[in-house]
């Protein structure tokens, strides 16, 4: 079900076609996250200050600051404009952002999108006519691959069981946020 | 008009759009040779950040810096009056990596042709810091100085083969260097093979002589 909802953002994020009429209408961005899972800055709002949370981000307003939501997903509309360092799952940026990203997962720069800092994610996927000016520093992610390293993750959370269902899937969770609090730079 | 004051690429060869197309490389493999060994590499690619060369290096654990100097304001500077610059001043600006940051590979493409005597002397001091004995760079040059470039944008396509595609930005002046001039100018950096391409590019593979 989750994965379900995910893969749908998922398919939200990557189609890059513009706006409907009812998203017009409606005021909501381009991008389709499902309401109740995903917190929206809209284009009129300005926030200075630090944004934390528990839910997906769109932000096509304007944010200083910085923007931890470590397990989620940003998404910077094209209306967003970001003085700010953010950490996410994955961030997608159509409008722009001058700061530092850590994406725990990828990071997308769209084809009007603008990015002025340092990247630090397994994977950097650049449309044709996206805009970054820094440094990526890219790992690529080995769970995504191949299933082997789980088998190097059954000491810390759960010792006494074998590997399987979805024991793996939490260490894997925790193994990418303990990777976040050593990047840094 | 004498090369070595530079030379606005030919109008007519820029007019005529072509289109992108991928050209493979003989150098490359020697390149990225130590890609994906292990080892954490730090690239330093000149122009802009594109979906070919990100790609390419989300592959390897890595670290990529995309420095556009093609568009830098002191590319226009250069042209519009190079005497009064302190140029190795500009470059040195211009690379404000972290200290201690080397570069296992350098990207040029075709920036270097964009450079005139005194500006590739600085841009290759400003450098300097920033490599070892171990980096090797990439570029292209031009088999006669009489060759005209056209006015094209560069990635990579694959572990063997570059991209290319007319740049949109209005074209550089052009200051062609012979080989035994680029030689003298780049300084502690050596030609260590050369290809010459069908349209009079010679494609680099330069290494440190340190």
């Amino acid at each position: 079900m989750f994965d379900k909802h995910k893969s749908d953002r998922q398919e939200g994020h990557q189609s890059n076609s513009p706006e409907s009429a009812k998203d017009r209408a409606t005021g909501e961005t381009s991008a389709s996250f499902k309401p109740g899972k995903t917190g929206t800055i809209g284009p009129g709002i300005t926030i200075i200050g630090d944004i934390s949370g528990d839910e997906n981000l769109i932000i096509e307003g304007t944010v200083e600051g910085r923007i931890d939501l470590g397990t989620h997903e940003v998404t910077i509309g094209k209306t967003g404009r970001l003085k700010a360092d953010v950490v996410a799952k994955s961030v997608r940026i159509d409008g722009s952002l001058e700061g530092d990203i850590i994406g725990n997962d990828r990071v997308l720069i769209s084809r009007r999108g603008t990015v002025e800092g340092n990247i630090v994610a397994p994977r950097l996927i650049l449309e044709d006519g996206a805009i970054f000016r820094g440094s990526v520093e890219m790992t690529p992610s080995p769970p995504e691959k191949k299933e082997a390293p789980r088998s190097v993750q059954k000491p810390p959370v759960a010792p006494s069981e074998p590997l399987k269902t979805t024991k793996p899937v939490a260490v894997d969770h925790g193994r990418k946020e303990a990777g976040f609090a050593t990047k840094g730079g | 008009m004498h090369a070595a004051q530079g030379a606005v690429v030919d109008a007519a060869l820029q007019a005529a759009s072509q289109p992108a197309f991928n050209q493979p490389s003989k150098l490359f493999p020697q390149l990225f040779r130590n890609c994906g060994e292990g080892e954490r590499i730090t690239v330093l690619n000149i122009g802009k950040a594109t979906p070919g060369t990100g790609d390419y290096f989300s592959q390897f654990a890595c670290k990529v810096h995309f420095k556009d100097l093609y568009s830098d304001p002191v590319m226009r500077l250069l042209e519009s009056s190079d005497e009064d610059l302190d140029l190795k001043l500009e470059f040195s600006a211009l690379f404000d990596f972290a200290a201690g940051s080397k570069f296992d590979v350098c990207l040029f493409w075709d920036f270097l042709n964009f450079l005139n005597a005194p500006a590739l002397r600085a841009f290759s001091a400003a450098l300097r810091p920033y490599i070892h004995h171990g980096t090797r760079c990439h570029g292209f040059g031009v088999h006669n100085v009489g060759t005209r470039l056209r006015n094209q944008q560069f990635s990579i396509a694959s572990a063997d083969g570059f991209h290319v595609r007319d740049r949109q930005e209005p074209p550089l002046r052009f200051y062609p260097h012979a080989q035994t001039e680029l030689y003298e100018l780049l300084g502690h950096l050596d030609i260590d093979h050369g290809i010459l391409l069908p349209d009079g590019k010679v494609e680099f593979l330069l290494k440190t002589v340190f």
